[in-house]
């Protein structure tokens, strides 16, 4: 057992060598094994923070980014 | 067989390293972690190759468009500062010379190997990188020692390998429960699920290997250990199954030897020689401290018998068997705190990563990094509290991780903040960019 346990272990060593020092933004061919999990994207629609932040940005874009109090009816 | 397919590794390997120093950085971290020149026959096994490594990374540090100065955060700061001190307490040490001035040698060699690493780890996937070299080394040593304890029913101990600062078996077992929780933030962290399901087995291999160890100390440490990864575990509900389950699962498969010599952990029953001899040592290195507080005894003080009669007349030398109680005897009451901020700048490292990446789906791996490296870190506290691993290169280079993953973070937050004022939009309140992201987290996120 240990012969393959060491076997394993060289060939995981020298594949994660040249993981390491690859171009990870370009998309590859080959199968990393040490290749991180993609973040998911957030879905937006579905919660209220991210509705908040929409609203936020928005309103940023748009100029101040405060809304100012009036009175209703003035 | 072995000795040549190593011998092929190190030609393919070398050539790289003088290009790419990181692979260095890594190639040498393994070397020293799983010693695996130690499993080797024949010539490879005797040729210095963690120093050929270091030389063709320095070369390669030189010729490379890597960073050419060190990376100062609080926790390299603390190695520099650790490293005087200790070369001041080794002038003074009060041990013969040659072992004094050896045991120094590998010590300010391996922490000063970690400020070039703290220098390389400029990127997320050299950060994971480092991280996967650490549990590839000692999980070599977990599955083994797992499946032996599983084949054998636990009928023998399982031991590191010789030669090596993980060669005993309470030393082992420690070591295996640091390493424990980084397989496990691989495990959320990779993206293929064969990888996934390997490094599950492998961690449920390591816990049998740790408990086939027969060490009472890393049975506390793994107590400890599971404790606190439920605390950090996402799914406590889940956690809060698998984790004892897991746990009573491993003790329950050891023989009755086993259950044995674990109820003398209990402190109404008779303390044994081991025991009795560990209490006095910590008792001489407390004195020690006492008596010189700035120089303590030097590096090997409380193993030679001179020096050891000298503070405590009577007292046996021996291995100290608590990294608390190793540091404060041989390097007294100052270099002892500078050797303690290490870790607490770390945690507060941790702590920050945790608090500013949660909820950044780009930061996630950041957030669980920090997390598990906090459960290593309680598993070390108290596993090592029975264990002479006061100066274990593994530990710390987790903590100069945990340091650029925090620095990592900091750019990566700050990036984000002047992007987002290029575009003269206002930057939402970071519970708002946190909040956006928080759908994401349900389907980043794994279990326990």
């Amino acid at each position: 057992m240990s012969s393959y346990l060491i076997g394993l272990t060289l060939i995981a060593v020298i594949w994660l060598a040249f993981w390491s020092v690859k171009d990870n933004e370009r998309p590859s061919a080959t199968w990393w094994p040490f290749a991180m999990r993609v973040p998911a994207k957030p879905s937006e629609a579905r919660t209220l923070g991210s509705r908040l932040a929409r609203a936020r940005a928005g309103r940023g874009a748009g100029g101040t980014g405060h809304r100012t109090w009036r009175r209703s009816g003035s | 067989m072995r000795s040549l397919a190593f011998f092929v590794e190190m030609l393919i390997l070398l050539p790289m390293v003088t290009i790419q120093p990181f692979v260095g950085v890594l190639v040498w971290s393994w070397i020293s972690f799983m010693s695996p020149h130690r499993l080797l026959w024949g010539p490879a096994s005797g040729l210095p190759w963690a120093m050929i490594t270091l030389a063709a990374t320095l070369v390669g540090c030189v010729v490379a468009r890597e960073p050419k100065r060190i990376t100062w955060n609080p926790t390299t700061a603390l190695i520099l500062i650790f490293i005087i001190c200790i070369t001041l307490t080794s002038l003074t040490a009060m041990g013969p010379p040659d072992a004094v001035y050896a045991k120094w040698l590998g010590v300010v060699k391996a922490f000063s190997v970690m400020l070039l690493t703290a220098q390389l780890l400029t990127t997320k996937e050299r950060i994971h990188a480092m991280v996967w070299i650490m549990a590839l080394s000692l999980a070599y040593y977990g599955v083994k020692g797992g499946g032996f304890t599983v084949i054998f029913g636990g009928a023998n101990r399982v031991q590191g390998p010789e030669g090596t600062a993980i060669g005993d078996n309470n030393a082992l077992a420690a070591a295996l429960l640091v390493c424990v929780p980084l397989m496990n933030y691989l495990r959320l962290q990779s993206q293929h699920r064969i990888i996934r399901i390997g490094l599950s087995a492998a961690m449920v291999l390591t816990l049998f290997s740790v408990v086939g160890s027969y060490s009472r100390g890393a049975l506390i440490g793994l107590l400890a250990m599971s404790g606190f990864l439920w605390l950090k575990s996402k799914h406590k509900m889940l956690a809060a199954v698998v984790i004892p389950v897991l746990v009573g699962t491993v003790i329950l498969f050891m023989p009755p030897e086993w259950m044995a010599r674990m109820q003398t952990i209990d402190s109404n029953a008779p303390a044994d020689n081991s025991v009795e001899g560990r209490y006095e040592i910590w008792h001489v290195a407390w004195v020690m401290a006492m008596r010189r507080p700035f120089t303590g005894s030097g590096f090997m003080g409380p193993y030679d018998d001179d020096v050891v009669n000298a503070f405590v007349p009577g007292a046996t030398p021996r291995a100290v068997h608590s990294i608390w109680f190793e540091v404060l005897g041989e390097h007294g009451l100052v270099t002892f705190g500078v050797w303690l901020s290490i870790s607490l700048s770390a945690v507060i490292a941790s702590r920050r990563i945790i608090k500013s990446a949660s909820g950044v789906p780009e930061l996630e791996w950041c957030v669980d990094l920090a997390k598990m490296s906090q459960v290593s870190m309680v598993a070390y506290a108290v596993a090592g509290s029975f264990l002479s691993l006061s100066y274990w290169d593994y530990y710390f280079t987790m903590l100069v991780v945990v340091a650029a993953t925090a620095q990592y973070v900091r750019a990566a937050l700050g990036e984000t903040t002047s992007v987002r004022s290029r575009q003269r939009v206002m930057l939402p309140s970071r519970h708002a960019v946190r909040g956006g992201a928080v759908a994401a987290k349900g389907r980043a996120g794994s279990t326990v």
